[in-house]
């Protein structure tokens, strides 16, 4: 296999970490890391050392209001109301989206086992066009899934991809759960770290060009929105 | 002048803040905060947004901070990492054009005396690693610290530096596998 040549995976690793592996090439190094431990391994001692370079940097003491706004942002309950992209953008009221939600649970056939969804979600657009139907399965407090289905009546855009958001409660940068199906199911699993606030936030959809959003932020309009609601 | 932390102190306080305990945070941040605002400055050239890129990293540190796995990383470069893909993040989206380069640091990677870079050095490997790249042509390790920490593309390294596309790219690979038997040959 072409990976065992150590070179290539130096080259790999490297481009990586200084970021000029791009795109599919990317994922693919991803996936492999996932697959082979002498990969993996490379990568680690590329890693730690080729990060020594910022070392390497004067310290500069940062100004104390920094730190100020990550208490804030972490541990303030009060609402610090900011210029957020999404301000104003709680357009869909929480007791439509439920009723619609409701109404399309009733819809559905009975699940064959009793794994019933546990919390389910309808994104859909201001005009309550729905996109996207969300159930949830909690495996396990820890191990909890999201099958995710695109409705018949979404509006399908093959030169764009629809990216999930999740919008935390606390007001914090939006977080990337994924691109949605424009068509039929998929199913992600929920990051460990990210269960509490997808039960709290709030979730969006904004398009982006395919691949998704370039910059880990949403770049393009939100044109869904949502929230889980345990059943 | 504050006593910098050892590795197995970082972590000790980084495992506590994944445990949601906020005074550990408070020390990690107190503890590496200068060094990684160091980098994002010297990512951004822009204060402003070094201090929003280094705000945004350590809510994702917290956030993270129980997902953090000694056996891959140690805890400085798992939050290096983190720090400079906010940067770089920062760094996207802002118009070509008012991206800064901070020339004055570039020089210094191709002075032949790495000796203002040994100075801001706080571990004993990062010194190691500056004797290696010492090793190598000026021009390889100005296109290496371009790359590193300007996120550069190897074509916009080529037109930066003067050179073909495929020299650039040849150098790069070279010089970093002068860097690897250097820093091996170090740690055998």
């Amino acid at each position: 296999m072409r990976y065992d040549n150590p070179l290539l995976a130096d080259m790999l690793a490297t481009e990586y970490i200084l970021g000029t592996l791009k795109g599919a090439a990317r994922r693919r190094f991803e996936q492999l890391l996932t697959q082979r431990a002498d990969i993996a391994q490379t990568f680690h001692w590329w890693e730690s050392h080729m990060h020594l370079l910022a070392d390497t940097v004067p310290a500069t003491q940062p100004p104390q209001k920094v730190w100020h706004n990550i208490e804030n942002r972490l541990f303030s309950t009060a609402k610090t109301q900011n210029s957020s992209w999404w301000k104003g953008l709680a357009f869909l009221s929480t007791t439509m989206a439920v009723s619609i939600a409701t109404f399309l649970v009733i819809q559905s056939p009975k699940p064959l086992e009793d794994i019933a969804p546990t919390a389910v979600a309808l994104l859909a657009t201001e005009k309550a066009e729905a996109g996207w139907f969300l159930d949830e399965t909690k495996h396990s407090p820890t191990d909890i899934e999201i099958k995710v289905r695109a409705l018949t009546s979404l509006q399908i855009k093959p030169d764009n991809a629809f990216e999930l958001w999740l919008l935390p409660a606390d007001k914090s940068k939006p977080i990337s759960l994924g691109l949605l199906p424009q068509q039929g199911t998929s199913v992600f699993k929920v990051p460990v770290e990210l269960i509490p606030q997808m039960a709290t936030g709030l979730l969006a959809v904004s398009l982006e060009p395919v691949g998704g959003s370039p910059t880990g932020q949403p770049t393009g309009a939100v044109l869904y929105q949502g929230r889980m609601t345990k059943t | 002048m504050k006593q910098t932390k050892s590795s197995e102190e970082l972590f000790h306080l980084l495992a506590l803040s994944g445990q949601g305990d906020r005074a550990a945070f408070q020390a990690l941040y107190e503890a590496t905060s200068a060094k990684l605002f160091g980098l994002s400055l010297r990512i951004l050239s822009r204060r402003d947004l070094a201090e929003e890129a280094l705000q945004d990293a350590f809510i994702n540190i917290w956030h993270h901070a129980q997902n953090y796995r000694p056996e891959k990383a140690a805890v400085m470069t798992w939050m290096t990492t983190i720090v400079r893909n906010k940067c770089f993040d920062l760094l996207r989206a802002m118009p070509k054009e008012s991206q800064l380069l901070d020339e004055q640091s570039m020089d210094d990677w191709a002075s032949d005396d790495l000796g203002p870079l040994e100075k801001a050095t706080e571990q004993s490997q990062s010194k190691a690693l500056l004797n290696c790249m010492s090793t190598l042509a000026p021009l390889q390790r100005q296109a290496i610290a371009l790359s590193y920490f300007h996120g550069m593309p190897h074509e916009q390294l080529a037109t930066h530096l003067a050179q073909p596309l495929g020299t650039v790219k040849t150098w790069i690979r070279r010089g970093l596998q002068s860097l690897k038997s250097c820093l091996q040959g170090v740690s055998a």
